[in-house]
């Protein structure tokens, strides 16, 4: 793992991309079934032979609710290092991700590798669209307290931008901002969060702040933009009108994958590192679907070893745009998330209840 | 403000919509004595015109529902009750409140007719998910009501819809005569906190468990246009409803040989596998959930084998037969499997939870007698497969229009 970490993110050809995941994912899959029972059992009913396959795509993937459901390990419990969970909303069950040290910090490497190859190998004072609170408790990381965390190693000073009551601490936001001048500053924080407590707080007072030099990085999806009838467009066009700023990147990734990010490029795609892939697929019979054909995506990831998640098949929907020619250079897959795969009415006698 | 028996029960905070019959329903008309003409002449003449009407014929469960109301085959049903019941006389309890299920579009007219046939006035509550098939036969059922004669079925009946927040619930409760709850443990469980008056009964549809049971022996006999027969059935009796109703079975027990169960699951489960591919709507979503539950499946159970036909149907085979067979269920098309030496296997394992017992090759009285010779706590349906979903006055175990009427017995 060391010797693949350190090559770069974007800088593998597809056929050269395709021999290394190939051959530490069948490696990771073999691991997994001697050290996770459940994870053994799984592929003895799937009957794979890892060592049989010539390709990564041919390998199984755990449905991502499994995460939420059971509690899967490649480590005894002494091991776990730190917890990771998704940050579902009250009453959801979240998936719990359990790291050990080596994980832990293959995933914080890898974040780093991925980021700097946007914002530049120096670090950048960073601003955090969140509030100190979030953090707090470090023996369960929500996802959104893990990705301010594994950010903030990119940083070579940091400010929370919101207090714990979700206010927009402007005066704390112009000191940090006085304090370095003529600096690129990065701005981190959750796409929700950045249009509820930071856009909207700037936009009674547009112009208040300038951060025309500044690069922002933000994910964690649309969905809650979606009552709103925010589009992806619409967001960085507004962040524009109230503060300068220019350089926006969203990107997608998720707990039981930390880490390997697909970040947007300039062209705003997202795009795979070697470090992890994206393979869409079709649901009636788990084929690969083609270039610019709609799946569902499957995420694999060369950094899990302590618990079995280096392949898993999302409830997201995607579509692979194309490999090695995006027009801002990097090599590997391009994509685009379309969002959740869509709820379908079930028949049954027994009325469901919806969670509140 | 009704009155009922004495007692008022206000009604403060509830909106009730009438999407058929009016709020004179519940103020209880007499009763009428069970499988009355009247009745019958009305439900035939509603069974024509969803016939003949351009929308109802594009559902199949309102096609199915106007064949059952014909004259003919209620008529029919009348006849063998009168006969069972001797010289009891039957009428109706008075006033039946139905809760009708969310997930099944076509369950509350069952209900009502249920009730009607019984001889009572009848108020179905509906989810407030709304069905397009509620409304053809709400609106048939209005334009009905317009004629003369049937005036009075509009008077007595009423199909209803309301918030849950609201204590339309407690008043309708709190006036019936019979309560009839549809939509399992939960809907029950939350119903049961409106009381009844003392006399007042009650029918609960709890969660169920249905299996099938085939013999290996008929269905490798079987020529290949039973077979394609047998599997479409099957397909009916569980794709279907998503494998979600109370009535579609979860599990296939093979009763045969070892070698002569092998052959016959390869060739029934081909066949299934050949009719959902080109009639089932494997939604993205059922995939994700079914694949998850397989991987759920692989890690509760040692020793099983599984054969995936793409991802319309999964078949878990197992080796032996938990005690509590209830635990074994699919769904969106993902089934179990045994080998059975004896019927006593499985008779022996049915709890009160199971239903419906499906069979193909093997006489239906033959396991009723086992039922009832092992003092077997559940199955109350024993159907060939292909008759699961088929909903009567018999249902769940229940008599239901005895359970909705009172007998009047003179000496």
């Amino acid at each position: 793992m060391n010797d693949i970490l350190k090559i770069l993110p974007y800088s593998l050809t597809k056929q050269e991309k395709d021999r290394l995941l190939t051959r530490r994912l069948r490696e990771l899959t073999g691991y997994h079934r001697e050290h996770c029972r459940t994870y053994q059992k799984i592929l003895d009913m799937l009957d794979v032979k890892e060592e049989q396959i010539s390709s990564y795509e041919e390998l199984p993937f755990l449905p991502v609710r499994l995460f939420k459901d059971m509690e899967l390990r490649s480590i005894e419990k002494e091991e776990v290092f730190k917890t990771m969970t998704s940050s579902g909303t009250t009453g959801q069950t979240v998936s719990k991700i359990f790291l050990d040290r080596q994980t832990s910090m293959n995933q914080q490497k890898t974040l780093v590798k991925i980021v700097s190859d946007f914002t530049g190998k120096s670090r950048l004072p960073m601003l955090i669209i969140d509030c100190p609170s979030v953090v707090k408790n470090r023996a369960m990381f929500s996802a959104r307290g893990a990705g301010i965390l594994g950010f903030s190693i990119l940083a070579s000073d940091r400010q929370y931008a919101l207090d714990d009551d979700m206010r927009l601490d402007l005066e704390g936001v112009r000191a940090f901002l006085k304090k370095h001048p003529g600096e690129r500053i990065l701005l981190f924080g959750f796409t929700f969060m950045i249009w509820q407590y930071f856009y909207k707080e700037l936009q009674k007072n547009p112009g208040c702040i300038d951060l025309s030099n500044a690069v922002m990085i933000h994910g964690g999806g649309w969905k809650k933009l979606q009552s709103e009838a925010v589009e992806p467009q619409e967001f960085k066009r507004r962040l524009q009108e109230v503060c300068g700023l220019s350089d926006i990147h969203d990107y997608y990734g998720m707990v039981e994958q930390t880490g390997c990010i697909y970040m947007q490029c300039e062209c705003g795609h997202l795009h795979a590192s070697i470090f992890s892939d994206v393979i869409m697929r079709r649901m009636k019979d788990f084929s690969i679907c083609d270039i610019g054909e709609k799946g569902v995506i499957q995420v694999v990831s060369l950094l899990p070893e302590s618990y079995p998640g280096h392949s898993i098949l999302t409830e997201d929907e995607g579509v692979v745009l194309g490999v090695d020619d995006c027009p801002c250079g990097r090599k590997g897959k391009y994509f685009k998330v379309l969002g959740r795969i869509k709820n379908a009415e079930i028949r049954g006698c027994s009325d469901t209840y919806e969670k509140q | 403000m009704q009155k009922s028996g004495g007692a008022v029960i206000p009604m403060k905070n509830s909106e009730i919509t009438y999407l058929f019959g009016k709020e004179e329903a519940s103020t209880i008309p007499p009763s009428r004595i069970t499988y009355e003409d009247q009745c019958i002449e009305f439900l035939d003449c509603l069974s024509k015109a969803i016939r003949s009407d351009v929308e109802a014929k594009r559902y199949p469960e309102l096609l199915t529902f106007a064949f059952w109301i014909r004259r003919a085959g209620i008529s029919k049903l009348g006849e063998a009750y009168a006969k069972r019941q001797g010289g009891i006389k039957r009428i109706g309890k008075g006033l039946v409140f139905h809760i009708a299920p969310s997930n099944v579009p076509v369950n509350f007219a069952y209900t009502l007719v249920f009730g009607m046939l019984a001889g009572n006035a009848n108020v179905v509550k509906i989810s407030s998910k709304r069905f397009r098939q509620v409304d053809i036969l709400c609106r048939l059922m209005s334009h009905l009501t317009e004629q003369e004669e049937f005036q009075w079925v509009e008077r007595q009946n009423a199909v209803v819809m309301y918030d849950r927040s609201g204590d339309a619930t407690d008043y309708f409760s709190g006036i019936c005569d019979a309560r009839v709850i549809w939509g399992g443990d939960a809907t029950i469980a939350q119903v049961r906190k409106s009381p009844l008056q003392p006399r007042s009964t009650e029918v609960t549809f709890a969660d169920r468990y249905s299996f099938a049971i085939l013999s290996a022996e008929a269905v490798n006999r079987a020529s290949e246009e039973e077979i394609k027969q047998l599997a479409r059935r099957f397909y009916n009796d569980t794709y279907l409803m998503d494998q979600n109703a109370c009535s579609s079975p979860h599990l296939v027990c093979w009763m045969g040989k070892e070698d002569g169960c092998e052959t016959a699951g390869r060739r029934f489960w081909q066949e299934v596998f050949a009719v959902c591919a080109e009639s089932y709507e494997l939604a993205d979503v059922k995939v994700s959930e079914k694949y998850a539950l397989l991987c759920k499946i692989a890690d509760e159970f040692e020793d099983i084998k599984v054969t995936r036909y793409k991802n319309a149907l999964y078949v878990v085979r197992l080796e032996l037969l938990p005690n509590e067979i209830t635990e074994l269920r699919g769904k969106f098309g993902l089934f179990f499997e045994c080998r059975l030496d004896s019927l006593e296997e499985i008779i022996e394992r049915a709890g009160k939870k199971v239903q419906t017992c499906a069979v193909y090759g093997i006489e239906t009285s033959e396991i009723a007698d086992c039922v009832c010779s092992m003092h077997a706590k559940g199955i109350d349906r024993i159907v060939p497969i292909g008759g699961t979903l088929d909903i009567g006055v018999f249902w769940d175990g229940y008599d239901v229009i005895s359970e909705l009427s009172r007998c009047i017995i003179f000496e």
